[in-house]
């Protein structure tokens, strides 16, 4: 499935999930517990970890420094611990690398994605990333902004 | 043989349908086609491609008797209800239902913005972003009847609008931010209720309107009208921080610490859009009180907030959470003695960040935050908001006093004049007109202002539908705001109307304009005034009516002497256990259920929902609709056998229990 950026632009896509390694691409993401298991020393290329809704970010916090991307993976896109998850990891640990949105997430989520921390979407197969240039497009910035930003930007 | 029809809504207009002859949707369910065990599947299956193809939605199969005469006969009474109409309203069946197109008649916020009203004033950019969401809202429609977004996707989406689909069809639940309103406003209302409904709406117990019969293909229109005198509908519903509700006296109030209207409309502005919490496990509600007189029953909210002054003079906050009502109802849990108003943005969306990713998915009904709190035990949660609390950035969402004041700012003051408190011509009419001192008595509470005063319109008529109101007597409302109180007005969270700056002075006058319009009557805090939720009649979640039991027990304790005798007593009745009729606080509750088909009530007392918060207790077996007013007259009756001199219902129930109100009830039967 194709991954949008920031700016809903189509990326390539150099990263595959460990339990399919189908495509010819150099970078892999583990599945936490196996990442963890396998200690700091075993992968030598740039790493990726997926994690589901229940996570505790604090138990990512030892491998963040060696992490390139976390996957955040969304079971349905009205199951919202995403969401607080990637604020966990850019604000509580500072995690500087790409988060993304995984699993079944749709374009009117787009904004708040963003602004939760999250830096791009694989995108669903059902939602391709033309509805998600489309759906909002325009008014995007005006219309899903927390209203209270205006006065409190932080 | 078992016999089923076929039910659903049509998608773009939300009418209840069936599933005929030939594959027809008919809107009689007289003309629905009977289908059996033989052709059931196939039936399903051809109804099915309808909902497929976007025509129809909440399909299901209904079973059925079928009389000797032909005359179809859903089993369920939530079916039954659906195939005739609302049970309280047959007189809609002949008014029509909105029909798209025409030219109408411009909209009243473009003739006054009621400049003298307490409401949050809008600038452009607050005005340009109801419209763009209404617009936006306009394309998720199309998106979803083109099928881009599944039903299921757009759920959420239509709900965070304001938009449910109910029995009857869609409904609209407006948001009136902590219960304040222009004239202006209340006649866009009534616009809305004429030309987008059928000519009235329903004030809810959480400081809401809803309109019952809206249509999805106007819905964004709808938006867009209500924009333009900045009222909106966003986040009313859904899985996210809903409308934040007050004391319906907020900002006039005598005995107030801080005005809340400030820091719900600050509470407000926080929580739409909120990128981290639009998609909680669950609904949740916070209410604030400025006063030290809870009228807002905050601790039946996720989040309660009390003002209150500290000993250093400073104000803040006394924080609960997780109290509620509905399956499980619970009294909220104190977090903080003392939450500085600085802190206050920072504390809620720590709660709210430990809900959002702890709270329970697996099951709707242990998924409000009450459920987690009591789970993990009050203090572990609480030591989990505190270290959330703690580990936030030291600059995140501080509500500086900068920001406090720039909020109040938009709230412009009333130019009240200054007036000696005591009034020759009001005192002159209470002396000499004993049913005026009664309704004085009742419906008017005191104001800040010397001079002044607030003025309770019941929307609670003996046999009424409580907290309805027509186009006509919202315009009604609005011109005596205009008159009388300075263009505003407010909205009870008991479903009634206030007009929260009246000049003692004009008391009498306004009293013999609602005399003349049927709307005078005296009875706020008195049995008749009935919180009652739309029950079974209107809601898809309900198992029982709820308004013709309010109508009925009215009725019955109408006469102004016994309900004066009676003195204070709150009567609250839901049509599920949901509870949106607040019964597990009212004095007396009834809860109505589905018992084999038939509606019963169960009868809970001693609950309150004020600064000494309490859950009513079951007392017995659910009474029969048959019976149910007989038994409220009866425990009503045992209380003023009872009572000591001058003690309220409560109090009586209190000292003893509910032993001789059981008596009362049972005994008998």
């Amino acid at each position: 499935m194709p991954v949008i950026d920031h700016s809903r632009q189509i990326i390539e896509n150099n990263w595959q999930f460990a339990d399919d390694q189908t495509a010819s691409v150099p970078h892999v993401i583990w599945p936490l517990e196996r990442l963890l298991a396998a200690g700091s020393d075993c992968v030598p290329a740039r790493r990726g970890v997926v994690v589901g809704p229940a996570v505790d970010v604090a138990s990512l916090a030892p491998i963040l420094g060696k992490i390139d991307l976390v996957a955040v993976e969304f079971p349905k896109f009205s199951d919202g611990r995403g969401f607080t998850i990637a604020r966990n990891l850019r604000e509580k640990y500072g995690f500087a690398g790409d988060v993304r949105a995984c699993g079944h997430v749709i374009p009117d989520q787009f904004a708040a994605l963003m602004a939760c921390g999250f830096s791009s979407v694989h995108t669903p197969a059902q939602h391709p990333p033309a509805q998600w240039q489309a759906a909002v497009a325009g008014n995007d910035a005006a219309v899903h902004v927390q209203l209270l930003s205006r006065m409190i930007s932080r | 043989m078992a016999s089923s029809i076929i039910a659903a809504n049509r998608l773009a207009d939300g009418v209840a349908v069936w599933y005929g002859q030939d594959g027809a949707w008919v809107e009689q369910i007289q003309h629905a086609k009977v289908l059996t065990d033989h052709d059931i599947a196939a039936g399903l299956a051809d109804a099915g491609l309808a909902q497929a193809a976007h025509v129809v939605t909440d399909l299901h199969e209904a079973p059925v008797q079928v009389g000797a005469d032909g005359a179809v006969q859903p089993d369920e009474p939530r079916e039954r209800i659906r195939g005739t109409g609302p049970s309280i309203r047959r007189d809609l069946a002949g008014t029509a239902r909105p029909i798209p197109g025409g030219v109408l008649p411009p909209l009243p916020s473009a003739a006054s913005t009621s400049p003298f009203a307490g409401i949050y004033r809008y600038d452009d950019y607050d005005r340009q972003f109801l419209r763009d969401r209404a617009a936006l809202f306009g394309e998720q429609v199309a998106r979803r009847r083109a099928g881009d977004l599944s039903e299921d996707e757009f759920k959420p989406l239509r709900l965070m609008n304001g938009l449910y689909l109910q029995l009857h069809g869609y409904m609209l639940r407006v948001a009136i931010p902590y219960g304040v309103l222009s004239a202006t406003q209340m006649r866009q209302l009534a616009y809305v209720a004429r030309h987008y409904d059928r000519g009235y709406g329903h004030f809810t117990t959480r400081q809401n309107i809803q309109f019952n019969w809206p249509r999805l293909d106007q819905s964004a229109e709808i938006l867009g009208v209500l924009a333009e005198a900045d009222i909106h509908a966003i986040q009313t519903s859904g899985n996210c921080v809903r409308n934040v509700t007050t004391d319906q006296f907020a900002g006039a109030a005598a005995d107030e610490i801080i005005d809340p209207r400030v820091y719900g409309e600050v509470l407000r502005q926080w929580s739409t859009n909120h990128p981290e919490f639009t998609f909680l496990p669950r609904k949740f509600k916070i209410a604030i009180t400025g006063s030290v007189h809870d009228r807002a029953a905050v601790r039946v909210h996720d989040i309660g907030l009390m003002a209150l002054r500290n000993a250093a003079g400073e104000v803040g906050f006394v924080v609960h959470a997780g109290g509620g009502l509905g399956r499980t109802p619970v009294i909220g849990t104190k977090l903080r003695d003392f939450l500085p108003v600085a802190d206050l943005l920072r504390y809620v969306e720590s709660i709210l960040r430990v809900y959002n990713a702890l709270g329970r998915r697996d099951n709707i009904y242990k998924a409000r935050i009450k459920i987690l709190l009591r789970e993990m035990k009050a203090e572990n949660f609480i030591r989990m908001v505190e270290d959330e609390f703690a580990s936030l950035p030291a600059d995140h969402c501080v509500l500086s006093d900068d920001i406090v004041a720039a909020v109040q700012a938009r709230f412009a003051p009333q130019p009240f004049a200054a007036l000696p408190d005591k009034s020759g011509i009001f005192d002159a009419a209470r002396a000499a007109d004993a049913a005026f001192a009664a309704w004085v008595g009742t419906n008017t509470h005191a104001h800040r202002e010397a001079g002044y005063i607030c003025a309770v319109i019941s929307l609670k008529p003996p046999g009424g539908i409580p907290g309805d109101a027509s186009a006509d007597e919202m315009d009604l409302a609005a011109d005596l705001a205009d008159r009388y109180s300075f263009g505003e007005l407010r909205v009870a969270h008991e479903q009634n109307l206030v007009l929260p700056h009246v000049r003692k002075d004009d008391l009498p006058a306004l009293w013999q304009a609602l005399v003349a319009a049927g709307l005078a009557v005296g009875n706020i805090g008195l049995v008749t005034d009935i919180i009652c939720c739309p029950g079974m009649d209107y809601c898809s979640l309900a198992t029982a009516r709820a308004i013709p039991v309010a109508q009925r027990i009215a009725e019955n304790f109408a006469s102004p002497a016994r309900q004066a005798e009676i003195g204070p007593l709150t009567l609250n009745i839901s049509g599920c256990i949901n509870a949106c009729g607040h019964h597990h606080v009212g004095h007396i509750g009834l809860l109505g259920v589905d018992r084999n088909g038939e509606e019963v009530y169960q009868i809970t007392l001693g609950g309150a929902a004020d600064e000494q918060a309490a859950i009513g207790g079951i007392i017995g077996p659910a009474v029969s609709r048959e019976n149910v007013v007989d038994a409220v007259d009866k425990i009503v009756s045992a209380y003023v056998a009872h009572r000591t001199e001058g003690e309220r219902f409560i109090d009586t129930y209190r000292r003893l229990g509910a032993a001789p109100f059981k008596e009362a009830v049972y005994a008998s039967h």
